[in-house]
């Protein structure tokens, strides 16, 4: 009797000492960039953010200019028209990052001789302000559709990026789109 | 008595690593990882539950430099479904280019067309990799 009381402690104690090494304290929980967070929130995620700058950043960077050795482009500005008071230099910042990032790989490895045609994709290069040798404007704005009832809130927001030309003409525009419902009460600050 | 105690007291410290294995070995061959091949390219599920709920109808890649991925998804579930995909894309030089997780959300029952710009390459694979979204 006793040493089966002591084998099925011994066994309880194995388990419990093999608890995760990996599991982190309830305090602060660090997360993946990407990953949801447990407060819910109906407004733009870190996940978003991530998301729609590669997917600007990727399409922007694979668009065959012709016709131009370099391209100059200026990321000016990303209007929020939303209820949330999101910081929208982190979607700039993202973006930009994203942008030297992927127009990188696709730049020519070397520059071509004076007065012939450059052989490979144009290269890109990207400024924060908008001067005289700047080819296109690059801008955002988010815009939302958002809904309330007792039951809780729903938030569909849109954000669209264009691409103008020295004519103000849109050379190039995408948007990603979210929707969420969920409850009322998540504060973004 | 006393040796078998002490003997249990030794096992219980010297054998969480091998018992921790056992335990997160036994859980993912039940979660069981699945790999399937769609249209020539694999689809690699870390949980095989959601290659259960999400079908993949169709994988496509441009064959060429900055092309477009696209997959189609198929909810399978009579509930929204929201699942995780990356994208692994490898050129013929063996060089990886990943994309960063997207959460995809999918009405019940319904069907998706899913695209990616700018990640395609020249006579590469595209491996999609399919998981929970947390």
């Amino acid at each position: 009797m006793l040493k089966q009381l002591l084998v099925s402690t011994a066994f309880l104690l194995v388990m419990s000492s093999c608890t995760s090494v990996t599991k982190q304290s309830s305090k602060t929980t660090i997360l993946g960039a990407s990953q949801e967070d447990t407060l819910g929130g109906t407004g733009t995620s870190s996940a978003d953010i991530r998301t729609m700058a590669e997917r600007m950043a990727r399409d922007i960077a694979a668009i065959e200019w012709e016709n131009y050795k370099v391209v100059r482009i200026a990321l000016t500005h990303i209007e929020n028209e939303t209820r949330f008071p999101i910081n929208a230099n982190v979607i700039k910042d993202r973006l930009l990052a994203d942008l030297v990032e992927f127009s990188q790989a696709s730049a020519p490895k070397t520059a071509p001789a004076q007065g012939e045609v450059a052989p490979g994709p144009a290269k890109i290069q990207f400024t924060e302000s908008v001067g005289a040798n700047v080819d296109f404007r690059l801008s955002g704005r988010i815009t939302a559709l958002s809904k309330g009832s007792s039951e809780g809130v729903s938030d569909y927001l849109l954000y669209s990026f264009k691409l103008v030309d020295k004519a103000n003409t849109v050379v190039w525009m995408k948007t990603y789109e979210t929707k969420k419902q969920g409850n009322v009460g998540v504060m973004y600050r | 008595m006393k040796k078998l105690l002490v003997l249990l007291v030794l096992l219980a410290f010297s054998s969480c690593t091998p018992m921790k294995r056992a335990q997160t070995g036994l859980a993912r061959s039940i979660a069981g990882q699945e790999r399937i091949k769609v249209d020539g390219y694999e689809v690699y599920c870390s949980e095989g539950k959601v290659c259960s709920e999400i079908d993949v109808l169709s994988i496509s890649m441009e064959n060429r430099d900055k092309g477009k991925v696209r997959v189609t998804f198929k909810n399978r579930t009579g509930n929204t479904a929201l699942f995780q995909v990356r994208l692994e894309i490898r050129d013929p030089a063996g060089a990886v280019t990943e994309t960063r997780p997207e959460n995809i959300a999918i009405p019940p029952t319904q069907e998706l067309s899913w695209e990616m710009p700018g990640v395609a390459k020249q006579g590469g694979t595209v491996r999609v990799l399919m998981n929970t979204a947390y």
